[in-house]
């Protein structure tokens, strides 16, 4: 089933998209919202206008009042709840604000914690070493010492943490990387450094980015820049 | 698996709580545990005190004091029984064996029993345990005792000590029968009964000794019988306190039983030991369940303890779950964890807690044996006691439910946007 989906060339379509939290007035109105396959894009938009709700609905988790959200071909609003958990689990890989790690996990075993909910994606990786791809990922990603592997997450600063992250979302190379704000809790610096070494692995593994952030200072690195705005009627 | 796993991981992460709570869960079930086995250890040790005995005869009272000043020297017979009736009784075809028991006198707050030598001869406790001497033989002539296992060793009397029996019942005796004193000749093996605590002697000694008493006051010096000028007396007594018998056939025990407190002479109750027992523990009985519950209720404030513990740490691992969430989680994957830290903790705290009772009994073991005669039993568990336990781990998954709902229907309603 994975092979014909990757190879649709429309990563993430969203169609006639409606959703409101329970009580309140609609934060979601999409009539239509696309991204190519391993297209980087940046979405940008005010605190409170939507932003993670959209990815909460591009990821399966919460579920549209009316409309489609299709990924790679394979509409998943129409699947199963159980079966939307799995897709995502396979197809999906998440970096948020902040908080991102299991704090009674160590690093290592936060990079390996989707292999043990989504078995496909230990299938992608190569002879299914699950220690050697993780820290491949973190070396990528800027922390080579052998001795994070081994630290407490909550000994990590910010900034590492955030690349144990990235390297969990990147694991078993999901095709689409969701990143909420990421950035926000790093220095100006540390962002770029971070969103580089993001990008390459993204690049390595043609994996299709949607990048989430209100620091319109980091737009010119994306293949494109979006607001929310413009595709929101909400 | 994985849950579990995870479960393990993260209790080990918030060990100070989850080790408090797997104490609270610990403690109360040795408490529990504790009692239940007090309990059936008092219960068994009750129903253990009088064996191989038919039935108990006695003036006509209530069953259950009869019982008590017969079997367990609590208490005092209103009234006695002749001794004519009581050879008669003896003397009957169906009857086997019998043996007296003559109370009233006490040495040093132990009660002195007048009885005969088919005493230690038939008299079972136990199940089928005869009474046994670590020293010594049983009495023989007249001024000679047999103590209890605990008169000789609180008292410090070793075969061949003098005693000298009190008049009547009590801790200070004023009235002694100084100038009767007795031989100590043997001593009992501890039985875990009255007997330990009783001073056997012979039934016509009972006699010699009150021979020159009368309403309580011993003659005038002159009037006086000396010890052995007592013994050339007729030593046969008018009355006996109670008698204990045997039947030649146990079919005949029941006909025998409404023949006695049918018999017209004099008003007599026959009691079946085994139901005067079971009769008595009921009333007991009402005070140990009681202490069942507390110990119950005890459980379930540790188990209500563990609810607000893992309830109390939900908040905080929203977040968690929602990193579970995103990595393909299902909201079954959340309960199931949160299920699962309930029963750990319960199960540790379970078995920690057995650990702890078998050390506490290991410890009070000898005292409650030497002071109440109850002997506790360090064997395994009963299946009452694995039923108990796994009741317990039933009730915490039972309550771990209440929290992992909690959690699944956050990660419903939060999505992938949690504010810690
Ligand atoms: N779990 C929730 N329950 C109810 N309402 C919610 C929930 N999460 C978000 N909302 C509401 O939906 C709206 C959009 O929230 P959302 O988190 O999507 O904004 P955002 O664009 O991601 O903001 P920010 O940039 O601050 O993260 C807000 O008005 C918020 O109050
Ligand atoms: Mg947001």
């Amino acid at each position: 089933m994975t092979a014909p989906l990757l190879s649709n060339s429309v990563a993430i379509e969203a169609a006639d998209l409606l959703f409101a939290w329970p009580g309140k007035s609609p934060v979601i109105d999409i009539a239509h919202f696309s991204v190519a396959r391993g297209e980087r894009i940046f979405l940008r938009g005010p605190s409170g206008s939507g932003k993670s709700t959209l990815l909460g609905l591009l990821g399966g988790v919460l579920n549209p009042a009316r409309g489609r959200v299709s990924l790679f071909g394979q509409d998943i609003t129409a699947l199963s709840a159980g079966e939307r958990d799995r897709f995502r689990g396979e197809h999906l890989g998440f970096i948020f604000q902040m908080f991102n790690l299991i704090p009674y996990l160590g690093v290592l075993e936060n990079v390996l914690l989707p292999a043990q909910f989504a078995p496909a994606r230990t299938a992608r990786i190569p002879n299914g070493d699950l220690v050697a791809e993780g820290s491949r990922l973190l070396a990528a990603l800027g922390l080579r010492s052998p001795d994070y592997l081994r630290r407490p997450v909550t000994q990590l600063s910010i900034g590492e943490q955030q690349r144990v992250a990235a390297a969990r979302a990147l694991l078993g190379r999901p095709g689409i990387i969701v990143a909420d704000e990421p950035t926000s809790s790093l220095d100006y610096d540390s962002r770029e450094d971070f969103l580089r070494l993001l990008m390459s692995e993204c690049t390595v593994q043609e994996s299709t980015l949607l990048f989430v952030s209100h620091d319109t200072s980091l737009g010119p690195l994306f293949d494109r820049n979006l607001s929310l705005r413009e595709i929101n009627r909400a | 698996m994985k849950m579990l796993k995870l479960a393990l991981r993260s209790l080990r992460n918030r060990r100070t709580t989850a080790l408090l709570t797997i104490s609270t869960i610990a403690i109360s079930v040795a408490l529990l545990l504790g009692v239940e086995k007090v309990r059936s250890a008092a219960r068994d040790g009750f129903a253990n005190t009088v064996s191989g005995v038919d039935l108990i005869v006695g003036a006509r009272s209530g069953q259950l004091n009869l019982l008590l000043y017969s079997v367990f020297r609590v208490g005092d017979p209103t009234t006695n029984v002749s001794w004519e009736s009581y050879r008669k009784i003896a003397n009957h075809p169906d009857v086997a064996w019998t043996i007296p028991i003559s109370l009233g006198d006490s040495h040093r707050g132990f009660r002195v029993m007048g009885t005969n030598g088919d005493y230690f001869k038939y008299y079972r406790f136990a199940g089928d345990r005869a009474m046994r001497f670590t020293a010594g033989r049983p009495f023989e002539d007249l001024y000679e005792a047999v103590l209890g296992a605990d008169v000789a060793k609180q008292l410090g009397y070793p075969v061949g000590s003098k005693i000298i029996i009190a008049h009547g019942i009590g801790n200070v005796s004023f009235a002694e029968h100084g100038d009767k004193p007795f031989i100590v000749v043997g001593v009992l093996e501890r039985t875990g009964t009255p007997i330990d605590r009783t001073v056997h002697v012979n039934l016509e000694a009972i006699t010699a000794i009150h021979i020159d008493w009368q309403s309580g006051m011993q003659a005038l010096p002159g009037a006086r019988i000396g010890a052995d000028q007592a013994r050339a007396l007729n030593l046969t007594p008018q009355s006996i306190t109670a008698f204990m018998v045997g039947m030649e056939s146990k079919v005949m025990t029941f006909t025998m039983q409404r023949a006695v407190n049918e018999y017209r002479q004099e008003p007599l109750l026959a009691i079946i030991p085994g139901m005067a027992l079971s009769q008595l523990w009921s009333l007991v009985g009402i005070a140990d369940t009681a202490l069942m519950i507390i110990a119950a209720l005890v459980v379930l404030s540790g188990l209500l303890g563990m609810l607000t513990a893992i309830l109390t740490s939900l908040n905080e691992r929203r977040r968690e779950m929602a990193i579970l969430r995103s990595v393909g989680a299902k909201p079954r994957h959340v309960f199931a964890l949160l299920i699962a830290e309930a029963g750990m903790l319960a199960s540790t705290g379970v078995a920690a807690g057995v650990a702890l009772c078998y050390g506490l009994v290991f410890l009070v073991r000898p005292l409650l044996e030497h002071r109440l005669g109850i002997f506790l039993d360090l064997g395994g568990l009963t299946h009452y006691d694995f039923a108990i336990l796994g009741a317990i781990i039933g009730a915490a998954l039972l309550m771990g439910a209440l929290p992992a709902w909690r959690a699944y229907q956050n990660t419903l309603s939060d999505g992938l946007t949690i504010r810690v």
